[in-house]
């Protein structure tokens, strides 16, 4: 017997313990950078005099070598990292998702040559993909959202696609042509909404991976320069100091990193457990 | 009188068997009536709604034949199909898989009305309470705002029934509709299919396995087996008095259910003449090449079998 709907849409379904620490963590966050806003010091102004000092009253995580506030340069970079987490999230997902409702739906030489070429993308490994791209497109903010961005792309294509392939069978999808509906509504409006679920859940993932590979394309000096706040940079202008025992300029924004990562994937980690 | 669906000859070759699993099938239904197609499963019942549909499964193609609705060919060897949803429409087996999950009823239904109609929105969705009402659904206003999986199988399917009527078609293909459904509301819904048929005058093939069902609904009966027409005419002269050992054999199953003489060999997809020669009772050399539908009775009854060539039957 087949999975019935019943089966798959389940009213009420509990967010996990987990799941809810990360949402609580992502919210932290935005406030965070809401609230840093207003109130810190601006993160890019420089103050030779008070420069390398250790945390303290006035500069709570210390200031780095050019005198600027720790705190507030990593809490500006929430805006900046989260930003590019969701931008390259949303954009794979939805340009992945189309083409593999493309490869999956048209089938044929198009899902031939689709499934090949993402099978090429997938042979490297996405921060190294990444690097290769911007290389090639040249070394701007924009292009490294595009770069990250088309480094997940196979991920999409591919999880769509198996969608596609098992959910086009399925008699409502004939029904819908029965009916006299077109191939591409049916792809678009029928198919779509039902395939969608499992790339949401890749999505979450995804974010965290896209917060990690930006910054560490920052800290190779690629795409987000100095003295834009974004914790890659800031890890990396700091990475020298951790050997003279100045630990606050690497170390805050590298935890930052690791909370915002870990935040998106105890979401996506507990969506992927649900059925979908 | 021109026949509302016609399908001479049909031939659909599956690639994976190689074989035709619908060999050379006729049959045709007037308006108003309701023709039973029956047969063991993989007789070819379904393929033979698909094709006319024009949506046989990868794999299965029309190599000869063809099916036409009003005397306008819709489905022919080698040509894709000139199918329009007011020409016909299916309903399926399992009507809870047949709507769209993610849809609420009323987008589906209102969708259907608004593409075959040509109706505003505002006169579609009167349309569709209209129709459900129609399909004896009570509370049409509610049935419209749920989602397919807060419904009933027995109101899935009046829903689907409703769908099939949204088109206007003049021919709609039942395949199975009442198997995933309890008997109460079999019931329910074979009254329902005779109504709209006494409403509509629209052909309607019933594909069943459902005897008893057909003797009470269907005016003419169609007899498959592994692919290839059997017997043809008047549900009770083919009910009554069957002409085909076939026929025969599938009626007296019913009654010897459990019977251990009774055993099942399943079709002989190889045979190059009759079919069922493997299993017939009265199996004769002639029996090799393909029998003629050969005219038995009146109004059209007419069975595939050497046997009634020679009038022996």
């Amino acid at each position: 017997m087949s999975v019935t709907i019943r089966d798959r849409i389940r009213p009420g379904h509990r967010v996990g313990t987990m799941a809810l620490i990360g949402l609580v963590i992502i919210a932290l966050l935005l406030l965070l950078a809401m609230i840093g806003g207003m109130v810190l010091p601006d993160p890019l102004r420089t103050h030779a005099g008070s420069a390398m000092q250790p945390p303290s009253a006035d500069h709570w995580l210390g200031t780095d070598r050019y005198g600027r506030d720790v705190l507030s340069r990593t809490v500006a970079a929430v805006r900046v990292d989260l930003f590019i987490g969701v931008v390259v999230a949303l954009l794979s997902m939805t340009v992945g998702s189309l083409i593999g409702l493309l490869a999956g739906y048209v089938g044929g030489v198009v899902d031939e040559a689709i499934t090949r070429c993402v099978d090429v993308l997938m042979a490297f490994p996405s921060f190294v993909l990444a690097i290769i791209l911007v290389a090639v497109l040249g070394d701007s903010v924009p292009n490294v959202l595009i770069a990250v961005t088309i480094g997940f792309l196979p991920y999409f294509v591919r999880l769509t696609r198996v969608e596609v392939l098992r959910e086009r069978e399925l008699d409502y999808v004939t029904a819908a042509r029965v009916v006299g509906n077109g191939r591409a509504r049916i792809a678009l409006r029928h198919l779509m909404p039902n395939v969608v679920g499992p790339s949401l859940v890749q999505a979450t993932l995804v974010s965290g991976w896209a917060i990690l590979n930006a910054s560490g394309l920052a800290f190779l000096g690629i795409g987000i320069r100095p003295p834009t706040p974004e914790w890659g940079v800031m890890v990396a202008e700091g990475a020298n100091d951790i050997i003279t025992g100045q630990w606050w300029t690497s170390m805050v924004p590298g935890a930052m990193i690791l909370v915002a990562v870990m935040a998106f994937h105890l979401v996506g980690d507990d969506l992927r457990g649900k059925q979908w | 009188m021109v026949a509302r669906l016609e399908i001479r000859d049909l031939t659909v070759r599956s690639e994976s068997r190689q074989q035709p699993v619908l060999r050379g099938v006729s049959f045709s239904v007037e308006p108003g009536q309701i023709l039973g197609l029956v047969g063991e499963s993989g007789s070819g019942k379904t393929i033979t709604g698909l094709a006319v549909m024009g949506m046989l499964p990868s794999g299965f193609e029309i190599t000869g034949g063809h099916v036409s609705v009003l005397g306008r060919e819709i489905a022919s060897a080698g040509r894709p199909s000139a199918r329009k949803a007011a020409d016909a429409t299916m309903v399926f087996q399992n009507p809870l898989g047949a709507l769209n999950p993610t849809m609420r009823i009323g987008k589906q239904l209102i969708r259907v009305l608004r593409r075959n109609r040509g109706l505003a929105k505002h006169d579609a969705h009167d349309a569709a309470l209209e129709l459900l009402q129609r399909v004896g659904i009570s509370g049409a206003e509610r049935v419209l705002a749920s989602y397919p999986h807060q419904l009933s199988g027995g109101m899935t399917q009046r829903v689907m029934i409703a769908v099939a009527l949204a088109c206007d078609s003049a021919v709609i293909i039942a395949d199975e509709p009442t198997t995933a459904l309890d008997v109460t509301v079999q019931a329910q819904i074979f009254d329902l299919v005779t109504r709209v048929v006494a409403e509509n005058g629209c052909s309607v093939v019933l594909v069943t396995h459902d005897l008893p069902a057909v003797a009470q609904l269907c005016d003419r009966v169609a007899v498959l087996y592994a692919g290839q027409l059997m017997e043809i005419g008047d549900a009770h002269a083919v009910l009554e008095q069957p002409q085909h050992p076939y026929t025969r054999f599938l009626l007296d199953s019913v009654t010897k259910a459990g019977d251990p003489n009774v055993v099942d060999l399943g079709p002989d997809w190889s045979l190059t003449g009759c079919r069922y020669a493997h299993r017939c009772p009265l199996v004769h050399d002639a029996c090799l090449s393909v029998p003629d539908a050969v005219p038995v009775g009146p109004r059209g009854h007419v069975v595939s079998c050497v046997l009634a060539e020679a009038r022996v039957v």
